[in-house]
């Protein structure tokens, strides 16, 4: 990897990585009635968010939000309980089940390499392919998660419990995140638009 | 004075557009469930019938049917269904009329067959 390239990496998985740890103490504080058991909720918005920092970042966005999660881990309450190596897998799982759900469902996008994304040519994306994302990187995250929980951990729940719930929390929180974010788009346009409108309105009647 | 560009952090913005223009094609509800939208595609069809189809600008000024950002969604909402498109006006370029496609008009067309159908 040429240094540049590997500066590249490094800021892109930074940003990952802020970004998840500056996400992830707000959701927390604002979605905790929504937990199932501790780790798995019936909403989890930022499965939606690892799915754009995969898109956008690539492998780099993956290992961001990757490390962002173990620190985060080690950090809260459950840290100290909880086995190491079992925390590092529960870390690794989501980055490695976002990327392969890209990789199964794009085939061309600007996370893909660390090139510039004009030299890229990378067609639009799509809308029904992103919810398809959403749906294949649901089904991956939440079956090697849950499997991760039962082989290296001390799971007292049902695999076919745990593995509904989070397959929900992990699909509507990407959906509900993608269209707040598609509604917030449409809002800032249609204020700027309508600003434009009357300024060209005034403009017009103005003697 | 001369500013380096940062390469990353233009990328990071084009990469950040490409995302923004992908969350706006998420595919919504049928347009025409929408509450008035049928009545706007109506209101647009019978202008057009009538030869005198509505300029773009005339439609989002009338407050009767809704706010100036409701009635331009709308009209989007009814091109990228593929029921209107926006088509020059041969007295002046700049004006845009919007216009009923064929599939607006096969559309009114099933309706008025279904009421034929109902009334008989």
């Amino acid at each position: 990897m040429r240094s540049e390239q590997y500066s590249r990496f490094v800021l892109f998985a930074a940003i990952g990585a802020v970004v998840w740890l500056g996400f992830l103490p707000l959701y927390n504080l604002l979605f905790s009635w929504t937990e199932f058991v501790p780790g798995i909720n019936w909403v989890y918005l930022p499965h939606g968010l690892r799915m754009m920092l995969v898109l956008l970042l690539g492998p780099a966005g993956a290992s961001g939000f990757t490390l962002g999660a173990a620190i985060y881990t080690r950090f809260s309450e459950f840290g100290p309980h909880i086995d190491p190596w079992l925390d590092l897998t529960l870390a690794v799982i989501p980055g490695l089940a976002a990327w392969l759900a890209v990789m199964l469902t794009f085939r061309q996008w600007p996370g893909q390499s660390l090139q510039p994304l004009v030299c890229a040519g990378a067609k639009a994306l799509d809308g029904r392919r992103l919810l398809l994302l959403a749906f294949v990187s649901a089904i991956l995250n939440s079956t090697f998660h849950i499997t991760a929980r039962h082989v290296l951990g001390d799971e007292v729940y049902e695999w076919a419990d745990l593995l509904i719930a989070m397959l929900i929390g992990d699909l509507f929180g990407a959906l509900i995140l993608l269209y707040t974010l598609k509604g917030c788009i449409l809002l800032f346009e249609n204020i700027k638009s309508s600003a434009m409108h009357y300024e060209r309105k005034a403009k017009s009647e103005s003697p | 004075m001369s500013e380096k560009q940062n390469p990353n952090l233009l990328d990071l913005y084009l990469r950040f557009r490409w995302l923004v223009d992908g969350l706006k094609t998420l595919p919504s509800a049928d347009v025409l469930s929408i509450p008035n939208v049928e009545l706007l595609l109506a209101d647009i069809t019978q202008a057009w019938k009538s030869g005198e189809p509505y300029p773009i600008n005339k439609l989002l000024d009338r407050q009767e049917i809704g706010h100036f950002n409701t009635v331009r969604k709308r009209i989007h909402q009814l091109k990228d269904a593929g029921l209107v498109e926006l088509q020059g006006s041969d007295a002046d370029s700049r004006v845009k009329l919007v216009v009923p496609t064929a599939q607006a008009l096969r559309y009114f067309e099933e309706y008025a067959a279904v009421i034929r159908q109902v009334s008989k």
